[in-house]
Formats: C-alpha cells, sequence, structure tokens
C-alpha cells in the first residue's frame, strides 16, 4: 500500500473506506496527503468523515510543523540521499575501533551495520518519557459500523472544529 | 487473509496480548495489517498501544513504500519472453520424452 492506493482510496464511494485511508494516513504521518485531506476536509459530503479528515489533517500539520515529512523519514530509514559528506562526517564519528583497517569497504561495511543497529534501536526503542502519546480519536468521531456513530450522523460535539486548528483547513 | 490470527488478537481485551499482537505484525510487514494497526492508533484506550501501533504501521508502510520503488515488476514484454522461453522449455522436454 501506497500513497496512491490511499489517495484513491479516499475517493471511494464508501464512507468507511475513506475514513480507514485517513486513519491510516495519520498514523504513518503521510505529510504529502495534507492537501488531500483539507480537502475532504472541506468537501466531503458525510460529516463523520470531515471531522475525521479534521483530526487527521490535525495530526499531519503538527508532524509537519516539527519538522517530519515522509520522503525525509524514508532518507533516513533508507540512507538514500545521503551526501557523501554526510556519509563521511558520519563514518567518522562511530566508535568503531578500526583505524587500522585499510580497507575503506571493510571500514564502510562495519559502519553500515552500526547505523542499522542504531537505527533498529530508535526505531524499536521505547519513547521518551517527555514524548507525548498520539492523541486518541475522539470517541464520538469513530465511525461507522456501531449504529450510535454513523457517519452521516451530526457530530456530537458541535464546538469540536472550533477547538483551534479549524484555521488551518481554511487558509 | 494470511494475518488474520493477529487480526483478532488486536481485539484482545488483554492490552498485552494486543501490544504482542502488534509486535508481531510489524514483524510479518504485512500492509494488510495497516487498516486494524490504524484502528488501534485512534481508537485503542491505552495510550503506549497507540504510540506502538504507529511505530509499527510506519515501518510497515515506508518498508512498502521502498518496496514498490525498488521493484518496479516486469514488463509486459519481460513476461511474454519468459513464458515463450518456459514453453520452449517445456517442448524441448516433451520431444526428449518422446524420443526416448
Amino acid at each position: 500500500m501506497d500513497l496512491a492506493q490511499l489517495a484513491a482510496q479516499l475517493r471511494d464511494s464508501d464512507p468507511r473506506r475513506r475514513v480507514e485511508a485517513l486513519r491510516i494516513l495519520a498514523m504513518v504521518e503521510e505529510t504529502r496527503a495534507l492537501e488531500a485531506v483539507r480537502w475532504l476536509y472541506q468537501n466531503d459530503p458525510e460529516s463523520g468523515v470531515r471531522e475525521v479528515a479534521y483530526w487527521a489533517g490535525s495530526l499531519l500539520w503538527q508532524a509537519q510543523q516539527r519538522g517530519h515529512s515522509t520522503e525525509l523519514a524514508l532518507d533516513e530509514l533508507f540512507g538514500r540521499k545521503q551526501s557523501s559528506e554526510l556519509q563521511e562526517q558520519f563514518i567518522d564519528n562511530l566508535s568503531f575501533n578500526l583505524p587500522q583497517t585499510k580497507n575503506s569497504r571493510v571500514r564502510r561495511f562495519a559502519a553500515d551495520m552500526e547505523y542499522w543497529e542504531r537505527l533498529n534501536d530508535a526505531l524499536l526503542g521505547k519513547p521518551e518519557p517527555e514524548d507525548e502519546p498520539p492523541p486518541i480519536l475522539p470517541a464520538q468521531l469513530i465511525p461507522p459500523s456501531s449504529p450510535s456513530a454513523s457517519p452521516s450522523a451530526p457530530p456530537a460535539d458541535d464546538d469540536l472544529l472550533d477547538a483551534g486548528l479549524s484555521e488551518l483547513f481554511s487558509e | 487473509m494470511a494475518i488474520d490470527v493477529w487480526l483478532q488478537k488486536l481485539k484482545s481485551p488483554d492490552p498485552a496480548v494486543r501490544a504482542a499482537s502488534i509486535r508481531e505484525l510489524e514483524l510479518l510487514g504485512s500492509p494488510e495489517a495497516l487498516s486494524a494497526l490504524a484502528d488501534v492508533f485512534a481508537t485503542d484506550p491505552d495510550p503506549e498501544l497507540r504510540t506502538m501501533a504507529q511505530a509499527a504501521g510506519k515501518m510497515i508502510y515506508y518498508a512498502a513504500i521502498r518496496r514498490s520503488s525498488s521493484d518496479p515488476g516486469s514488463s509486459e514484454e519481460e513476461r511474454q519472453r519468459a513464458a515463450d522461453i518456459l514453453a520452449q522449455a517445456r517442448a524441448k522436454k516433451f520431444e526428449n520424452q518422446r524420443k526416448k
């Protein structure tokens, strides 16, 4: 599943499928979808979908504000666009005890191994205490399988969209 | 769906079972799990599990993007050529068997 598939799912005729795509986009912080999510927030015929779009858009916007982007995350994860200068600097800073090793390919391989280990630790380790847990989707926005939360039902909280972030979508 | 067992475990009332399922789904790496993980991310009452689901979902999503960008798949021409080679090999094998 990639961005093109999720974007297509945002146009699905089934509102539950649109909500599903919005939740995935919010989870993976797919900042490239921010405009599409904004469009859905402003134009979707279902109020339930619009409100999930608002929730997802807020999370994507917050991610973007703290400097996250999908491209950067991919680059960091898979190292596709690291400049040679950065790579050299990174290798120099590594704690490997390989100064006697003349073979630069061996040094680079060892550096790569440590890089992946560190990256793995960073990705799989527990979050720092100061990290905020991701905000929960408000119960009234949980769509549409339960009869009490039909996507066409009016929002339970009329003030939800005045929580301070709606200007993000009105620019 | 091949990952149904883990998706069912995500609905367990026991947070430890849900946590184990998230970890295992991340290891499996199937993009089919993204929707269920997004459900946990959006609605689970346990903040730690929401964070776990997000981390797992990101890893699966990014890996899927990488796979799709590094493996453009074979073209129609390449598939046809492969089918021709297989057909020729099969014919040759059949011919050899007939001679025996």
